[in-house]
């Protein structure tokens, strides 16, 4: 997801007030602005494994062609987000992550011929950086990916009438709801601290991302029983969440994470929507193969939102 | 695949094909957990041929829209209905037989009452009646004055409703709706949409101030409130697109206009569901394609009466042999949309469908409920698809590539 873990540490940067990240400054100065996710790593070590927590001295000591700007920002253990700005950058580079140890970082190719100087950029910057860090132990050097140039989502606010809130603690889902206009709750460390904020915030806004990560995790460290916990955790909070009376309730996952691949998969996610204007069907128990009976029947995720605001009576009638 | 794909491997048999079509047969129990209309109807011989053939649920338009009977019924005989979509305008002077042109722009009429400062204070004037109605037509088409090269009509729809058309050069539909939705609002002006309509709007603006001095003396629609605007809009019909010679059994206007608009011919008005009964069998020769439109299911949902709405089925059951009698080689029963008695109005929940043919794979329905349905070898499926299957049923469709 190169979008996604570019734009939320950037436009977290902009709440802050630390980095200036939006269409606002896009507008007024006309400019493009890219963003790439750094990855540090010593060449030749088995995995990136660093802790790196001071940037300053490679913010400090690269040299930038006048009006482009740099941003380093620490991500967590060997990650960072890379900024650079300015006028023309383009997103179609190619990776310098070689993939393997024992490999030469990759050069950032040009992939069409508008992109060559930014490539160009990029290139200088990777050797300024490998100079600047020939003296580090570990982190010696800097390796890019995932380019993307900013863009723009309308919010749920502008696309559906709705003042969102959302509930996640890891910085990904943060960023996405944010890029889709969202507010987003101050982080939690627990799942039942999410529902204590939904509770205490419910009143303010009219839907609610409430994400719960860790079904995910133990799913990709393949641990089958660790992933049942959590289902069994999350579902000691649903009197809580009923409790509040929700017009529409829906229950389901961004996508499956089975622990027997130990990764993201392709099966389609099982789905509940609770509402009072819902046609009963007869699935007695949640689980993939019951759904496979629903009356959602097998359908695109993407037209769930859809019918949500139906049952929520938020969409008018189309047509005479 | 598009919904147009099916034109292109058309070909022309002896078949028949009858599509019962009960309006907004989809609904919804009465308490949590309990059955929908259609679930409680006593239908032994639906329930009968769900068994015998393949049921599944259709969406009209898409997951969660709400349609309006006008593109429900464009998605049921295989038009994209959002393409297709246009104004109420067109469908009601297709429904009164309007002889239409190119020149041509369809509004819809309301008659309304209006206080002595101008607020609406009856959208439906007292619902008047027809009679009234056709005098008010009558007296609005004398009096009002048009610049050159435009003509007015005034036609007489049902109680409050009439139809109104422009006839002239350059007129366009992007007009804005002059009725307030509201008592105690003022009509909004007809706003031009876009620039290129202002001088429809203007037109239109006069006939409305026109129209309020005409009817001063009237007691009770003193006013007209104008909307759906649409300009004439061809559509390639049913023996166009489908080699089809269809004939509509429908004895409501819009109905009868839809059908008109791709093409069928329009059996004469009928009372009741036994005399469209009737109908089908008198005609059962001379057509190959059925469409027959029984209104009352979705009338009474709107009403919400649930048991009224019950019994409308179990009565459209009680005809079921006679229409199996005529052995179509493809029988389908649905409905245009979903109108549950709960919600007192068209909504956006799938609506069941049986699909009878000897080629039909047999799925495990034993009745014909939305929750049976659900299994059904149809499984759900967009409703502009229909019309493909029960062409293919019909063997009108031949197969596609190599």
């Amino acid at each position: 997801m190169t979008w996604g873990t570019a734009s939320h540490a950037g436009i977290e940067k902009k709440r802050d007030g630390a980095l200036v990240f939006g269409s606002d400054h896009l507008n007024k100065r006309g400019t493009g602005l890219k963003s790439v996710p750094l990855l540090f790593c010593r060449m030749g070590a088995a995995r990136p494994i660093v802790k790196i927590k001071d940037l300053t001295p490679i913010t400090a000591r690269v040299k930038l062609p006048a009006g482009i700007e740099a941003f380093f920002e620490t991500e967590k253990e060997h990650r960072a987000l890379f900024v650079l700005r300015g006028d023309g950058l383009r997103e179609e580079i190619g990776e310098t992550d070689p993939q393997k140890t024992r490999e030469f970082p990759h050069p950032p190719a040009a992939l069409i011929p508008e992109a060559a100087a930014t490539a160009g950029l990029i290139r200088s910057l990777m050797d300024q950086s490998k100079a600047i860090l020939a003296d580090e132990e570990k982190a010696n050097m800097v390796l890019f990916r995932g380019y993307s140039r900013f863009h723009r989502f309308a919010g749920m606010e502008e696309r559906f009438g709705l003042n969102a809130l959302a509930i996640a603690s890891y910085p990904m889902y943060r960023g996405i709801a944010r890029l889709l206009g969202m507010t987003v709750a101050p982080q939690t460390a627990t799942i039942e601290e999410e529902i204590q904020t939904l509770e205490r915030c419910y009143n303010d806004y009219d839907f609610f991302f409430v994400h719960v990560k860790p079904t995910d995790s133990r799913g990709e460290d393949g641990d089958f029983e660790a992933k049942v916990k959590v289902i069994e955790e999350v579902d000691t909070f649903i009197p809580r969440i009923t409790a509040l009376e929700p017009d529409v309730l829906v229950v389901t996952g961004d996508h499956s994470t089975p622990a027997a691949l130990a990764g993201h998969s392709w099966h389609p996610v099982p789905a509940i929507l609770a509402a009072k204007t819902c046609r009963p069907d007869g699935v007695a128990r949640f689980g993939e193969r019951d759904c496979v009976a629903g009356g959602l029947g097998r359908m695109p995720m993407v037209y769930l939102m859809g019918l949500a605001l139906a049952h929520a009576r938020r969409l008018e009638k189309f047509g005479a | 695949m598009g919904p147009d794909l099916i034109d292109r491997l058309i070909v022309k048999n002896e078949s028949k094909i009858v599509y019962l079509v009960m309006d907004g047969l989809g609904g919804l129990p009465r308490e949590e957990g309990g059955r929908t209309e259609l679930e409680t109807a006593r239908k032994p011989y639906l329930d009968n041929l769900a068994r015998q053939s393949v049921c599944g649920l259709l969406d009209p338009i898409g997951y969660g829209i709400t349609p309006g009977s006008g593109p429900a019924h464009f998605s049921l005989f295989g038009y994209d209905p959002v393409k297709t979509n246009v104004g109420r305008g067109l469908l009601s002077a297709a429904g009164v037989d309007f002889p239409m042109t190119e020149r041509d722009l369809f509004m819809r009429v309301n008659f309304a009452t209006i206080d002595q400062e101008g607020r609406v204070i009856d959208r439906r004037a007292g619902r008047i009646d027809t009679e009234e109605n056709r005098r008010i037509c009558r007296k609005l088409k004398d009096r009002v004055k048009l610049p050159a090269g435009i003509e007015a009509f005034f036609e007489t729809e049902k109680e409050h409703r009439a139809l109104f058309v422009l006839r002239g050069d350059g007129l366009r539909e992007e007009i804005g709706e002059t009725d307030p939705q509201k008592t105690r609002e003022f009509p909004h002006p007809p706003a031009a949409l876009i620039p290129e309509a202002a001088a429809t709007a203007g037109l239109i603006r006069s006939l409305m101030d026109q129209s309020k001095a005409i009817l001063a003396d009237e007691e009770k629609a003193n006013m007209v409130l104008f909307r759906g605007y649409s300009r004439f809009h061809r559509f390639a019909g049913m023996e166009e697109r489908f080699g089809l010679n269809a004939l509509a059994i429908a004895s409501y206007p819009m109905y009868r206009g839809i059908a008109r608009l791709l093409g069928m011919t329009v059996a004469p008005q009928t009372a009741t569901i036994e005399e469209e009964i009737q109908t089908l069998e008198r005609c059962y020769n001379d057509y190959d394609f059925f469409f027959v439109h029984v209104k009352p299911t979705d009338s009474r949902g709107e009403d919400g009466d649930f048991e009224a709405k019950v019994k409308v089925i179990e009565e459209v059951d009680t005809f079921i042999p006679r229409i199996t009698a005529l052995e179509p080689d493809v029988l389908v029963v649905t409905g245009d949309h979903s109108t549950p008695a709960a919600l007192a109005g068209h909504s956006w929940h799938p609506v069941p469908a049986i699909l009878a043919a000897k080629t039909c794979r047999p799925d495990g329905v034993a009745r014909f409920g939305e929750r049976d349905c659900v299994a059904g070898g149809l499984g759900r499926m967009p409703m502009v698809y229909l019309m493909g299957l029960a062409l293919a049923h019909a063997r009108r469709l031949e197969k596609f590539g190599a």
